[in-house]
């Protein structure tokens, strides 16, 4: 009989009920004293009347005992995949779970911690939260302790460790090897912004543990998956890496240190910086030939770009207008053309000839000089008025080499709604247009275009009704030429039966024309959410060469377009590892991280006891590195029992149970209690008539 | 010019055929509606194809007359000493004609001619806020001295016609305005009368802090207002002599009234272009560096 308890319910008030014993005790006491006969016989018979009046009972509890739970927490971030962790750690649950099989007071829950992958939360190990949050549906006495499986890198240990909210002994069955040696790269200043053509500094160093020698190690450097440097460093000191900004948008810089024999991990021995590349000061040379109205749109678009240095000219005068007006009264300046278009050409990102017409102001020398650079990575747009069919064309000069189409003389001068040609519609300067539609554009008409004879090497991104060429574009090595076959796209800007996407259209093409990454006609761009990654592929062409993604581990995946817009392909791929993708698709390729730059995850893989120590010795736990000692036996233990020795660990039997209810049994009450007190007044009775 | 000429002529001349009728109340009733417009196939474009000078048609012949005078005379001295060549001159009724294919019209002003309609200045307003430049002329700058006020006529006129816009403040032409630089160097804008004073909307101030609402575009004027009869110091005959003296009669003047009216076209074609080009050594110098 467990669990049985005594307990009174007084029927009268306490004071009574003492008042009462106390009478009869001297009672009882006086008969004892003074010797009469029955006198000990009277007192039971009275001590029985008191204790009925106190009402005792018997009471029964009805428990059901509970098993007493064990969290194991299994740690499976990145770090606990290498080597033979993974073995490890499969081999202790399997040994954890056999255990618990017969251990049946015992029950175990299994915790699996994996990465968080996002941009933003660098702690993935969180071992301590998962046992927090896994067990809030458990009483803290029900828990016998703990146990982690875990190579010992936990990124949420509590700065006190008496606060680790585990009951019970916590036992770390430790993966990996004692002595592991590890090389790992760390970015110590990282800028993320910078102007594109400015010098930027990254401050890296190599950290070393295990290595008996502190010698130099080569990191190479690239930059955007190319090779760029590769430096001599000490390690654990710092180094920097400095370089001009290639380019506008990602730029991502990697650092690779060389690996070492032995070490734990070599995915650490590299890591990257993303620094956007932010373009300013595009300097852009506009050379309208005479005043004219479409000249303020131009001007009007440039000035507005918050990116572009405008250097404008007008020829307002040709030499032969010259009228002896004294040069006082005029406010014209001399057109610096050497200094202009052989000096300094280099320095402009773009040349706009705006209707421009050979007056005898540019020698022809000069135009050899703007085709070379143009060849040399330059660009030139020429908005092309009726002058460009005639004998003063900009194409009657050598810049005819590098047009995509000279004039066949015909000037067509009545209203036409320009149109998007089908590679237009999948070229970034001229797809989605605002108000473009196949069947009825809503923007207006133009009234002259210029005929040409193309010479097939460009691409033809606008026409008129008839398929006539409108805009065309053509690149020359690194360089870029755009002809606008039409001077009306002032009407646009001028509201002209509603006017048109001049703005949008403008800007696109001079950004093209200034290489912007963003306006590439084939472009894989790669990104990421923290769970999928996103593969858009923007193209001319048909579909588009399969993706070969290449996870941070070297795993490769192909992965196959979808058609999503005009142009543009994509397809998604779900991730977990957190590092850099490589994604490859025909020439192309593109870089992509998952997770933070330089997680912590991977920053520390060496297999430690010593973070863990402190909790552990708090909670009289222990720590066992299972390639040495092997997976120790589990025994159940008493509170306050040793919680550990050779070849076991101790978790303790809480114990615990469920009430189910309680019996209670009255002992003065009843034929019991009444039998009791006839019984002792009889004997008295009996004792006193003798 | 035949192409409008051939639209003005069906819509008076042919009133009472049903299809005209029904184009000119379409015309008063939808001005902004596009689907109309791209289905009127008759549209004058010519004026989109080279700049052309253009007035606007008052209905008062001697001042038409004077305009239409004054358009060649400043498109011949245009074309004989600047890069632009202008087409031959325009009149312009702005209730029908297509404005948006100008960047700069004359409009002279006369208390005798109609006042516009309510949906003509309508149109007028869009004009002007599409970046189309107006230069009113109220040639009263002699009757304004005698009268002693600004409350001649022509500028009671202008004023009653103005009500109807959203005109922004006005200022005479500062002296560092690019109208006194857009080609010829220049401190006064006579006409034929030298007195009066070309106003211009007033120059945004440079104190960050006075809060001026910015201005769309590049700033350059919608509006100018003279009174010194600009076309009539620029008409000449077919024998390209001038048709009107100056008042004085003075040859100088007729030369910067000429000159004024370059700056004046030079200035809606190329906008702020010549204020630029006060930074242009400095931003050239830094090429390269």
């Amino acid at each position: 009989m467990e669990n049985l308890n005594l307990a009174f319910s007084p029927e009268l008030p306490l004071w009574l009920i003492v008042s009462l014993s106390v009478l009869i005790a001297a009672f009882c006491i006086y008969g004892i004293y003074k010797q009469l006969r029955g006198s000990f016989i009277r007192a039971i018979a009275g001590a029985l009347i008191c204790l009925s009046l106190f009402n005792p009972a018997i009471l029964q509890e009805d428990r059901t005992p509970l098993k007493t739970i064990i969290p194991v927490v299994i740690d499976e971030t990145t770090s606990q995949r290498l080597n033979t962790r993974e073995a490890q750690t499969q081999e202790a649950i399997d040994s954890l779970r056999e255990q618990f099989a017969d251990l049946d007071k015992f029950e175990l829950r299994e915790i699996r911690v994996r990465d968080q992958i996002s941009t933003t939360s660098d702690v993935s190990s969180a071992l301590f939260s998962a046992v927090e949050s896994a067990m809030q549906d458990v009483p803290r006495d029900q828990i016998g302790g703990a146990l982690f499986i875990t190579d010992g890198q936990v990124h949420d240990i509590p700065q006190n460790p008496e606060q680790s909210g585990i009951n019970g002994p916590l036992h770390v069955l430790l993966t990996g090897e004692e002595n592991e040696r590890d090389r790992r790269i760390v970015l110590k200043n990282a800028p993320r912004f910078g102007v594109v053509g400015e010098s930027q500094e990254i401050v890296y160093s190599v950290e070393q543990t295990g290595f008996a020698s502190n010698s130099p190690v080569q990191v190479t450097i690239s930059i955007d998956g190319e090779v760029f440097t590769v430096e001599t460093v000490i390690p654990g000191e710092d180094a920097s890496f400095i370089f001009d900004v290639p380019h506008g948008g990602k730029n991502i810089i990697e650092f690779k240190a060389e690996i070492a024999d032995g070490e734990i991990s070599e995915i650490n021995n590299q890591t990257f910086a993303a620094l956007n590349g932010i373009r300013e000061n595009l300097r852009v040379l506009l050379i309208s030939g005479e005043p004219h109205a479409g000249e303020r749109t131009w001007r009007n678009l440039l000035k507005s770009d918050a990116a572009v240095d405008l250097v404008h000219f007008t020829i307002l005068r040709p030499p032969e207008k010259q009228d002896g007006t004294p040069i006082n009264q005029l406010s014209l300046i001399a057109f610096p053309t050497r200094e202009l278009f052989v000096q300094k050409i280099d320095e402009f990102d773009l040349i706009i000839f705006d209707r421009y017409k050979r007056r005898g102001v540019l020698p022809v020398l000069y135009f050899d000089n703007i085709a070379r650079y143009i060849r040399d990575g330059g660009a030139v747009l020429v908005a092309a008025g009726p002058e460009y069919a005639d004998v003063s064309s900009i194409a009657t000069t050598p810049l005819n080499v590098v047009l995509p189409g000279l004039a066949d003389g015909r000037v067509t001068e009545e209203p036409f709604v320009p149109r998007i040609s089908e590679t237009g519609e999948k070229h970034p300067v001229t797809r989605d247009l605002d108000g473009w539609n196949p069947e009825k554009p809503k923007w207006s008409r133009w009234f002259r275009s210029i005929g040409v004879d193309a010479n097939g090497a460009g691409e033809t991104v606008m026409v008129d009704e008839e398929d006539r060429p409108i805009l065309m574009l053509q690149r020359h090595n690194e360089g870029r030429v755009a002809l606008f076959l039409s001077d009306h796209v002032w009407l646009w800007s001028r509201g002209f039966e509603g006017g048109g996407p001049h703005v949008q259209l403008l800007r696109r093409l001079a950004h093209w024309l200034m290489k912007e990454p963003e306006l590439e006609e084939e472009r894989l761009i790669a990104s990421s959410n923290g769970e999928t990654l996103t593969l858009e592929r923007q193209t001319l062409g048909e579909q588009p060469e399969d993706a070969i993604v290449q996870s941070p581990s070297g795993e490769n995946i192909t992965l196959s377009f979808e058609e999503d817009a005009k142009g543009i392909w994509k397809a998604e791929l779900p991730v977990e590892e957190i590092g850099l993708y490589r994604v490859a698709s025909g020439e192309l390729s593109a870089l992509a991280q998952v997770g933070p730059a330089n997680p912590r995850e991977l920053a520390a893989v060496i297999s430690t006891s010593e973070l863990l120590q402190p909790v552990v010795d708090a909670t009289s736990g222990t720590i066992n590195r299972i390639s040495e000692s092997g997976i120790p036996r589990i025994v159940a233990i008493g509170e306050n029992a040793t919680t550990s020795g050779r070849g076991w660990i101790g978790l303790v039997n809480a114990n615990a149970s469920v009430l189910n209810g309680v019996f209670r049994i009255p002992l003065f009450t009843g034929l019991l209690g009444l039998a009791l007190l006839l019984l002792g007044f009889a004997a008295t009775w009996f004792r006193e008539g003798r | 010019m035949s192409g409008s000429l051939r639209v003005r002529n069906a819509l008076t001349n042919s009133t009472a055929s049903i299809a005209g009728a029904l184009f000119a109340t379409l015309v008063l009733i939808s001005i902004s509606d596009k689907a109309l417009a791209q289905e009127n196939e008759e549209i004058d474009f010519s004026a989109a194809l080279e700049t052309r000078l253009a007035y606007v048609i008052t209905g008062v012949d001697e001042v038409d007359r004077i305009s239409e005078a004054g358009m060649r005379g400043l498109t011949q001295f245009i074309g004989s000493r600047t890069a632009l060549e202008p087409g031959d001159p325009i009149g312009l009724d702005v209730e029908v004609d297509e404005l948006s294919f100008y960047s700069f019209i004359y409009w002279p002003i006369d208390p005798r001619a109609e006042p516009p309609s309510p949906q003509t200045m309508a149109r007028v307003d869009r004009f002007m806020k599409e970046g189309g430049s107006i230069l009113f002329d109220t040639r009263d700058q002699i009757s304004g001295i005698l009268g002693g006020t600004s409350s001649s006529p022509a500028a009671q006129a202008l004023q009653r016609m103005l009500s109807t816009l959203d005109i922004p403040p006005l200022e005479p032409v500062p002296s560092d305005h690019v109208l006194t630089k857009s080609f010829y160097l220049l401190d006064t804008f006579p006409g034929r009368y030298s007195g009066g004073d070309l106003w211009v909307e007033a120059t945004q101030s440079n104190d960050p802090t006075e809060g001026r609402p910015a201005r769309a575009g590049d700033g350059v004027s919608s509006i100018l207002i003279t009174s010194n009869d600009m076309a009539g110091a620029w008409a000449v005959d077919n024998t390209l002599r001038p048709m009107l003296p100056t008042v004085p009669p003075d040859p100088a003047q007729r030369n910067y009234a000429f000159r004024s009216g370059v700056n004046l076209m030079m200035y809606a074609l190329t906008g702020n272009y010549k204020a630029d080009q006060v930074h242009l050594p400095a931003l050239l110098e830094r090429l390269g560096q």
